[in-house]
C-alpha cells in the first residue's frame, strides 16, 4: 500500500488483540448467546429515530437499532447541477474505522455499498447530496441506513413519493430451513437480505440479498417478513419526523 | 451503459407488444435471443469463453495464479473479479465505465459468494501458506442489452473451460517445503461448475416482465430484478436494479419466473458445453471474426 | 445577515454576542462516555452545536526498531462530507490534517500518556492506539471538542492483559482481565477567537472563525502547565492577552476536568 501521507501512520502491521485469544472468545460468545435471551426471529430491535439534529446539514437524522448499530446522516439539496441533465442523487455511506469489532479501512467500504433506496422527487436538473456514517456496526447497518438516509431528505424537505424504510433479513447458520430472522444481531451471520419498501404506496425500492441458496418460496418468505418489518417501522419514523418538525416551529415562534 | 433513445410512440409500442406476449424482435416474455457459446478461444489463459447473446458480446478470460488464502479463510482459495468495458462506447470510457466495471465485479462477487458455487477447498495447496487464485478478467465487447446475464453465462463457461495444473507439496527433513509442478501438460485439475449459478435478469415492462431485455426493451423498464439461479433451481442472490419501485408480488411472480427460466438455461448451456467437450482439440475454433 | 461583521461589532461592543453569551463565555459542554460499544474506547463531545466523537481501538504490534520499548498512539482527525458542507468527501484536507498533526503534538508534549507504558515486551510487543476523531457537526471549535473527545474516550479504554508464553514464545490475551489505561495527564485545550486585531473571545462558532482575524489556542495540563500554545497566523497579539488567554485556560481547565470526573464516577458500576 502506498504510503499516505495526509493521515498519520502507525506501524505498518497490526492485528486486533481478540485474534490472539480465539479460544477465549469462542467461550465467550457461547456464554452472551446463553444469557441473553433468545430473540424471536420476527422480533424487530427497538427502533430509536431522530431528525433534524445537525445544525450544518439542511436535513439529519440518526437511527439506532437495539443498542448495536448507530447510523448518522446528513442531506443537502436540491443544488444547482453543474452540468445540465436529469436530477441526480448521489450517496455516500461511510463506516467509521472503529464501527466494526476489527478496524476496518477507514475509506468508504470496499464494495462501496451504494444506497440503493431511490427516491424519486419530482426534481428538475438539480442535484441531492446524501451522506451516512456509520459509527457502530451491529448487524443491519445498511437498512439503518437507508431509512436514516430517507429521514435525512424528509427532514431537509425533498419531496418525495414516500418515506423510504429499510429492512434487513438473515439466515440463521444453522437451519430450521425455513426461518429467517430480521434484524441480525450476530454479524457473523451469512450475508443477509436488504429490503426498502415505500409502505404508503406499498412498493419495494430496493432489494439486495445473497447468500446460500433456497428455492423462490423460502425468498418470498423472508421477503413478506421483511416487508412487515418494515411496516411495522413506518410509524416509528414518521413519530419522529413530526416530533422534529414541531421542535423546529417550537424554536421558531419566540423569535 | 449504452442507451438509447426512443419517442414515446416506440415506447407504448415496446410496451404494447409486451402486453400480448409478443416482443418486437418476436420472442415470447420468457425467451431468450440466440446464444452462441465458445469456450477455450484464448490460448494463454487458464479457461476463456466468449458469449454472443443477441448483440451482446462478453470475452471472460481466467487465469491461475499462486497466492497465499485469504487470513480468515486459510483452508481455501479465491476468486477475483474484473470487468472492462472501456472499449463498448465513448460514453463508458474513464470514470462511467470504471463505475459500471465495479457495479458489475460486486454483482459477480455477491453471486459466487455462495459458499458451494465453486469448491474453493480444491483450490487451496497447503493450508495458511499457498492456494489457486482465479482472476476472473471480464471484457465487455459490444453492448446490445442484457449483459448481467451474458457475463455471468461466459464466467460458468469459463470456469468449466479452466484447467489448473497440478502441483505437489514435498517437504525435505528440514521442513522446508517447495512446491513441484506436474510434468504432464495434462495432469490438471478441472473444476466442478454443477453449482456455479447464472444470473436471470427480468425487466418490468409495463405490466409484465421479459427475460433478456434488448436496448430498446431496456429503456422501456424502469426497474429490473437481477437473480442468480443454480442448475438445481436455488436462488442464490437477488438484486434490484434500475430507478423504479416494484409492486412486492410482482417481486414474487419475477422470483418464480426467473427460477424457470434458470433452469432451462442452464441445462441448454451444460449441453453445448459437454458438446464441445466431446469434440476435443478436432474442434474448428471460430475465434472473433466467426 | 448582510453585514455580518458589522452585525458582529455591534454586539460586542456591547459586550455580548448574537447567541446570547458574554464575550468569556463557553457553550453548554456535554460528553458521553462509552457509547460505542464496539470500540475499546469512546467519547461523544458537544461544544453547543459542534458535536464531535472519539473511538479508540487497540491492537498489538511489535515496536519500531529503533524505539523497542515504546508502543505507538495514532490519532487522525476526521472532517467527513455531513459535518459541514463545504466538506469533500475523499482523502482529509488540509484542516484536517492540521488538526490531526496538532493532537499528535499535544499527546506527544503533553506527555499525557508515555508510550513506554503501551510496550509488552520489549522489542517483541506492543500497543497500539488508534484514536480517530471524526467531527459529526462542525459549528467551529474543533480542537477543543477534539482534545476533550480524546482525553474522555481515552479515559474510558480498557485493555485486555497481555502475557507473553514462556516456553512457546507467543503471547496470550486474556479477554476478561481488563486494566484500564494509564493517563499521567489531563490536558485541556480552550481557543479563543482575535477580533479586529484587538477583542478576545473564547469558544468561538464557525461563523466567528469565519469573520475573526486570527485564533489561538491554548493547552493546559492539571498543574497549570502549558503544553501547547497553537497560533495559526491571523493578527498579532500582546503578551499581556495571551497571559490573558492562558489564565483563563487555566480555569477553563478546571471546568472541564470537574465535568470528566462527574461523568466517569456515573458510568463506573459501585
Amino acid at each position: 500500500m502506498p504510503l499516505d501521507h495526509r493521515r498519520l501512520c502507525g506501524p505498518e502491521e497490526s492485528q486486533p488483540p481478540a485474534l490472539w485469544a480465539a479460544i477465549a472468545a469462542e467461550d465467550e460468545e457461547d456464554e452472551e448467546c446463553v444469557g441473553a435471551a433468545p430473540r424471536d426471529p420476527c422480533a424487530l430491535r427497538p427502533l430509536f429515530a431522530r431528525a433534524g439534529l445537525l445544525s450544518q446539514a439542511q436535513g439529519s437524522a440518526y437511527v439506532e437499532l437495539g443498542s448495536g448499530t448507530k447510523v448518522l446522516c446528513a442531506a443537502w439539496g436540491p443544488r444547482e447541477a453543474a452540468e445540465p441533465g436529469p436530477g441526480r442523487l448521489l450517496c455516500e455511506f461511510r463506516r467509521a474505522p472503529f464501527a466494526g469489532h476489527e478496524r476496518g479501512p477507514a475509506a468508504p467500504r470496499p464494495n462501496g455499498r451504494r444506497e440503493p433506496a431511490v427516491r424519486l422527487g419530482r426534481l428538475p436538473a438539480a442535484r441531492l447530496a446524501v451522506s451516512a456514517l456509520l459509527l457502530q456496526d451491529g448487524g443491519s447497518a445498511l437498512a439503518a441506513a437507508i431509512s436514516a438516509a430517507a429521514l435525512a431528505l424528509a427532514d431537509a424537505g425533498v419531496e418525495m413519493y414516500d418515506l423510504a424504510v429499510g429492512c434487513a433479513l438473515c439466515r440463521p447458520p444453522r437451519p430450521p430451513p425455513h426461518g429467517c430472522c430480521s434484524r441480525p444481531s450476530q454479524s457473523a451471520a451469512p450475508p443477509p437480505a436488504h429490503l426498502a419498501l415505500l409502505p404508503a404506496l406499498n412498493q419495494v425500492s430496493a432489494v439486495l440479498g445473497g447468500g446460500r441458496g433456497g428455492p423462490p418460496e423460502d425468498w418470498a418468505q423472508a421477503l413478506r417478513l421483511g416487508l412487515d418489518g418494515c411496516h411495522r417501522q413506518y410509524p416509528v419514523l414518521r413519530q419522529s419526523l413530526l416530533r422534529a418538525t414541531q421542535r423546529r416551529d417550537a424554536q421558531a415562534e419566540p423569535a | 451503459m449504452a442507451s438509447v433513445v426512443l419517442s414515446e410512440a416506440e415506447k407504448l409500442y415496446i410496451v404494447h407488444g409486451v402486453q400480448e406476449d409478443l416482443r418486437v424482435d418476436g420472442r415470447g416474455c420468457e425467451d431468450y435471443r440466440c446464444a452462441e457459446v465458445e469456450t477455450d478461444v484464448v490460448s494463454n489463459t487458464s479457461g476463456s469463453a466468449r458469449v454472443k447473446l443477441g448483440e451482446t458480446d462478453i470475452l471472460v478470460g481466467i487465469k491461475a495464479e499462486m497466492g497465499t488464502p485469504k487470513l480468515e479463510k486459510p483452508d481455501e482459495g479465491y476468486l477475483e473479479f474484473f470487468v472492462d468495458c472501456s472499449s463498448n462506447s465513448p460514453e463508458l470510457e474513464g470514470r462511467g465505465g470504471e463505475e459500471l466495471g465495479t457495479d458489475i465485479a460486486n454483482t459477480l462477487y455477491r453471486v459466487f459468494s455462495c459458499e458451494n458455487s465453486v469448491d474453493l477447498k480444491s483450490l487451496c495447496i497447503n493450508p495458511k501458506e499457498h492456494c489457486w487464485a482465479l482472476y476472473v478478467d471480464v471484457l465487455l465487447l459490444e453492448c446490445g442489452g442484457n449483459i448481467f446475464d451474458a457475463i455471468s453465462i461466459a464466467v460458468k463457461a469459463a470456469l468449466f473451460n479452466t484447467r489448473i495444473p497440478k502441483v505437489r507439496v514435498l517437504e525435505d527433513e528440514e521442513g522446508t517445503k517447495e512446491i513441484e509442478l506436474s510434468d504432464d501438460p495434462y495432469d490438471c485439475i478441472r473444476l466442478n461448475v454443477d453449482e456455479v449459478p447464472c444470473i436471470v435478469t427480468l425487466s418490468k415492462i409495463g405490466y409484465r416482465h421479459v427475460v433478456d431485455a434488448t436496448l430498446q426493451e431496456e429503456a422501456c423498464s424502469l426497474a429490473s430484478l437481477l437473480i442468480s439461479v443454480t442448475s438445481k433451481g436455488a436462488i442464490t442472490s437477488m438484486k434490484k436494479v434500475g430507478k423504479g419501485s416494484l409492486d412486492p408480488e410482482s417481486i414474487f411472480e419475477m422470483m418464480e419466473t426467473g427460477q424457470r427460466v434458470g433452469k432451462s438455461l442452464h441445462i441448454a448451456l451444460q449441453k453445448i458445453l459437454d458438446e464441445e467437450e466431446t469434440l476435443g482439440t478436432s474442434r474448428p475454433k471460430v475465434g472473433f471474426l466467426g | 445577515t448582510v453585514e455580518p461583521l458589522e452585525y458582529y461589532r455591534r454586539f460586542l461592543k456591547e459586550n455580548c454576542r448574537p447567541d446570547g453569551r458574554e464575550l468569556g463565555e463557553f457553550r453548554t459542554t456535554t460528553v458521553n462516555i462509552g457509547s460505542i460499544t464496539t470500540a475499546d474506547g469512546s467519547a461523544l463531545v458537544k461544544l453547543g452545536n459542534t458535536t464531535v466523537i472519539c473511538g479508540v481501538k487497540a491492537e498489538l504490534a511489535a515496536p519500531a526498531a529503533d524505539s523497542a520499548n515504546k508502543g505507538y498512539i495514532v490519532p487522525n482527525v476526521e472532517l467527513p462530507s455531513l459535518c459541514a458542507e463545504r466538506f469533500r468527501s475523499g482523502p482529509p484536507g488540509e484542516e484536517a490534517q492540521a488538526a490531526s498533526q496538532f493532537i499528535a503534538d499535544v499527546i506527544e508534549n503533553s506527555q499525557m500518556i508515555v508510550k513506554e507504558d503501551l510496550c509488552i515486551a520489549n522489542g517483541k510487543l506492543a500497543w497500539v492506539l488508534y484514536c480517530d476523531i471524526i467531527c459529526l457537526d462542525y459549528d467551529g471549535n474543533l480542537l477543543d471538542a477534539s482534545v476533550f473527545a480524546l482525553l474522555a474516550a481515552l479515559k474510558n479504554v480498557q485493555l485486555p492483559l497481555v502475557t507473553i508464553n514462556e516456553e512457546t514464545g507467543l503471547s496470550e490475551v486474556n479477554l476478561k482481565q481488563k486494566n484500564p489505561l494509564l493517563i499521567r495527564k489531563h490536558p485541556v485545550a480552550t481557543s479563543f477567537a482575535v477580533f479586529d486585531d484587538t477583542l478576545l473571545i473564547v469558544d468561538p462558532t464557525a461563523e466567528e472563525e469565519d469573520l475573526a482575524t486570527g485564533t489561538v489556542t491554548i493547552v493546559t495540563d492539571e498543574e497549570g502547565r502549558l503544553c501547547s500554545v497553537h497560533k495559526p497566523g491571523g493578527s498579532p497579539l500582546t503578551g499581556a492577552k495571551l497571559q490573558d488567554c492562558i489564565t483563563r485556560a487555566i480555569t477553563r481547565h478546571k471546568e472541564v476536568k470537574k465535568l470528566i470526573d462527574k461523568v466517569i464516577k456515573s458510568i463506573t458500576p459501585k
